[in-house]
């Protein structure tokens, strides 16, 4: 076999050689001016020795390092666009919305150093979702379907985008085709909403389980989500104790985090366990303070006939809504179920719907004119939130209270 | 505020708790960029087994960077995702024959998290709570010609306590009745055999390469697929084989009622062959498209290697003369296999690792493979010593035509010996010997 490495081979060895060569150039090409690691272990390893880490250290050490990336070489993209995911991920786990700000604005400069770098506008839609910016989001991820069609993430974007917005056929064809282009965790639990919003909740329990089963072995803050959420349709089939399962299982890959604790606290209601769950959500008011977490504290404090305290929290939810994290639809439901503010209600509930028409938006509204007893507007309004047959609890009792 | 409080008694005391205001339904941000690690293909290897010449082993590793103490599920195979590896034996770019694996979790004891419910002593060991089954199936030319199974995973290496005497000879090796003879199957954790310093790529970019040499995979885990099978089993009239593997998922769509999972239709979300042409040369954005691909199509990524920046970039920074563009010997190289080694008669060009069966492994391999005259190795075929990082450096600098060089990553050999027989790749670090505490762990001596 030595032969082979007689003169008369050397020429295609040396060809071997400029593959290998060749086999690192590509992406440096496309990733220079980035300085993009583009290895994507190597892109996991980042700043981590080696482990790929979404725990609640790991997106906190992202931060400092990619700050500090970002602060010494403006023009590092691919370090603002890992920033801005931390960031974005942070805010879930810490409820502090300001960090969205900051993520703006570390995109925003990033795309003045680099206009039309992709991986930052397609970062730029995740912000925009986050930010409840979903008509913006919109033409984000259309752009970056333009520049890169085969890229999956950019259905999911554009289709998180419209389901937002009420516009649930663009949304379905959208997850669809992100299915289509890769199946996967995010694709399958995307799935699972748009059953769930068609009112087949066992369906998208399944789809839910496939997400969950698919983020093993990865980012742990997306294994708690997923784990969550099928925790979540388990409460909607009447399975509390299968669901305390998932959301402890949520809660052990990112120990605390907002969407497992909540779950657990709402299981524990379920159950009849209401002071257990107060406890869990009093606890979790101060790490992530968000204005969901206040009313509902506020819910289980008023059912302790602890008066003062539930409107303290109510108070808080309520400001939250208004400032920090507005909210509208949520705004607008708070105020009609208190019997308070309702012209008020109803204005914002309005407003709202002026610029999306899901579901959940006009079931508030609906709600809000019922509340301020214009019952014709609530009767067509409540309609429209029962479109989709989604069989979400809420909606339903609404329906029938509004007639 | 006190009109208020009046309001919340009254609901509490009228209407109870159904009555409580909701605050659900808010909007879902599901994770958009999460990874997939079981479906997650980092490296594949294909050589003929050393210690039987007359099989070919090939390899296949999942889940890159599985922490040791992954604790308290650890890691296991996907059981929605269908693991391939496929081989061409006529060079048409085509599978001719595929090896499929299908895994199905399984728990002792539903009522508990743990992973082992007492020491494990053996793969089908009771306190062994949770584990998977599989099935392998073999596919010629598009026909089932036999599925073997269900066979036992092998366990994770949790830690002296719940797996003591982890590893020990053939342990985890399941055999088959297969087309050509006796195959032999392994599926479980084991050390991720590649070894590099991945800050070498920043490297390029003009630091220092005397930088380098730390294993930035040392410690950490992955999980293997391996398979022996005679040779000749494989092969048609060549003797050269081309290897990749993938993996699958299957697709299920938005408005279907009732509670389907699949649609039946499965959608390929990872291909790899060659060494690092999957991180490397196909660029972030064409990801998906390139994962998606089959070798037959492979024309379409021709842009990314007719006119490659490397030799540029290493003209500027170490003074390399670059050859001009467009570099059509690379792309029919890269596609293709080497004339006189591995290239297949009539071959249609496509990526994949090719291997030459004929030509047996030597006594003394040498981890810089065809570059070192061990026609054994690297790029015929890829064994678990050969050091492709270094290989590609050297040869970038002019090795082959003259230049001296010992120009590399600073990381020859893997942070742990391979076993000498199947499935070859090192034991799992122990999830009670953190490599953390122990840069040297001894796992898999």
């Amino acid at each position: 076999m030595r032969r082979l490495l007689t003169p008369s081979t050397s020429v295609p060895l040396v060809i071997i050689a400029s593959v290998m060569a060749m086999v690192v150039s590509a992406n440096i090409k496309e990733g220079r001016r980035d300085r993009r690691l583009a290895l994507s272990r190597g892109e996991r390893a980042l700043g981590a020795a080696g482990a790929p880490s979404t725990t609640r250290e790991g997106l906190a050490k992202r931060i400092t390092e990619m700050e500090a990336r970002v602060a010494a070489q403006p023009d590092d993209v691919r370090a603002a666009v890992l920033l801005a995911d931390a960031l974005i991920r942070q805010t879930r786990v810490t409820g502090n919305a300001g960090l969205t700000q900051q993520a703006e604005r570390v995109l925003k400069n990033a795309l003045r150093e680099d206009p039309g770098n992709y991986d930052a506008l397609r970062m730029e839609g995740s912000l925009y979702l986050s930010q409840h910016r979903f008509a913006e989001a919109v033409i984000v991820a259309e752009r970056c379907r333009a520049m890169r069609p085969e890229d999956s993430v950019n259905y999911g974007v554009l289709g998180d985008a419209h389901l937002e917005l009420g516009d649930y056929d663009e949304a379905f064809d959208a997850f669809d085709r992100m299915m289509q282009l890769r199946p996967g965790p995010g694709s399958y639990a995307r799935v699972a909403y748009a059953r769930e919003l068609q009112g087949n909740v066992e369906g998208a329990l399944q789809a839910m389980r496939l997400a969950a089963d698919a983020s093993e072995g990865g980012d742990v803050e997306a294994i708690a989500w997923y784990h969550a959420q099928v925790g979540e349709l388990l409460l909607k089939l009447e399975k509390p104790g299968d669901a305390m399962r998932e959301f402890a299982t949520a809660s052990t890959a990112f120990p605390g985090h907002p969407v497992a604790v909540v779950g657990y606290a709402k299981a524990l209601e379920t159950v009849g366990k209401r002071s257990e769950a107060r406890a869990l959500l009093e606890d979790l008011v101060h790490k992530s303070p968000t204005p969901d977490v206040h009313a509902r504290l506020g819910d289980l404090l008023a059912a302790e006939g602890r008066v003062k305290d539930a409107e303290r929290q109510y108070a808080l939810a309520e400001a939250a809504w208004r400032s920090d994290a507005p909210e509208p639809k949520n705004l607008a439901r708070f105020l009609a179920d208190r019997g308070e503010k309702l012209d008020e209600a109803v204005a914002i509930a309005e407003g709202a719907a002026k610029v999306r028409h899901d579901i959940f938006t006009e079931d508030a509204l609906a709600w809000a004119y019922f509340k301020a007893g214009r019952i014709d507007q609530a009767r067509r309004t409540i309609r429209l939130a029962l479109r989709t047959g989604a069989r979400d609890r809420e909606i339903l009792r609404h329906a029938k209270v509004i007639g | 505020m006190r009109k208020g409080l009046i309001f919340v008694t009254l609901v509490v005391a009228l209407v109870g708790y159904q009555m409580m205001p909701s605050h659900a339904s808010s909007h879902r941000e599901a994770p958009l960029i999460s990874s997939d690690p079981q479906a997650d293909a980092t490296d594949v290897y294909a050589f003929v087994s050393p210690d039987d010449p007359n099989t070919v082993t090939l390899i296949s590793s999942w889940i890159p960077f599985e922490d040791p103490q992954g604790g308290p599920n650890f890691y296991r195979f996907g059981d929605s995702v269908l693991y391939e590896f496929k081989i061409d034996n006529n060079g048409d770019g085509v599978e001719d024959i595929t090896y499929q694996f299908r895994f199905t979790s399984q728990v002792r004891n539903p009522n508990t998290f743990l992973y082992n419910t007492g020491p494990i002593l053996g793969v089908d060991n009771a306190n062994r709570n949770m584990y998977q089954t599989y099935t392998v199936t073999r596919i010629d030319n598009g026909r089932t010609t036999l599925t073997a199974g269900p066979m036992t995973t092998m366990y994770d290496n949790v830690g002296p306590a719940s797996a003591p005497q982890y590893g020990g000879r053939g342990a985890g090796v399941n055999t088959f009745n297969d087309v050509g003879g006796t195959s032999a199957v392994f599926a479980g954790q084991s050390d991720d055999p590649f070894f590099l310093d991945l800050r070498v790529f920043d490297l390029l970019y003009g630091a220092n390469l005397s930088e380098a040499g730390v294993d930035s995979l040392a410690g950490f885990n992955v999980h293997t697929l391996a398979i022996r099978v005679p040779k000749m089993s494989l092969r048609a009239g060549s003797p050269i084989i081309g290897v990749w593997a993938t993996a699958s998922r299957p697709t299920t769509t938005t408005r279907t009622p009732g509670a389907e999972t699949s649609t039946g239709n499965f959608v390929q979300v990872s291909r790899l062959g060659m060494p690092l042409v999957n991180e490397v040369v196909i660029p972030v954005g064409q990801k998906d498209k390139w994962n998606g691909s089959k070798p037959t199509d492979d024309g379409q990524f021709l842009s990314y290697v007719t006119d490659p920046e490397v030799p540029k970039l290493l003209q500027a920074i170490y003074n390399i003369p670059a050859p001009s563009a467009p570099r059509n010997d690379l792309v029919s190289v890269f596609l293709t296999g080497v004339s006189g080694l591995n290239q297949p008669v009539g071959v249609r060009p496509a990526e994949m690792l090719r291997l030459n069966t004929d030509i047996l492994p030597g006594l003394n391999p040498s981890r810089l493979g065809v570059l070192a005259g061990d026609t054994a190795g690297f790029p015929n075929g890829r064994r678990l010593t050969d050091d492709v990082v270094d290989i590609t450096l050297q040869a970038a600098v002019g090795v082959l035509g003259g230049v001296k060089s010992s120009l590399g990553d600073g990381v020859n050999v893997n942070d742990v010996s391979f076993q000498r027989q199947f499935p070859y790749v090192a034991l799992p670090h122990s999830g009670g010997n953190p490599w953390k505490l122990n840069p040297n762990p001894a796992a898999g001596q």
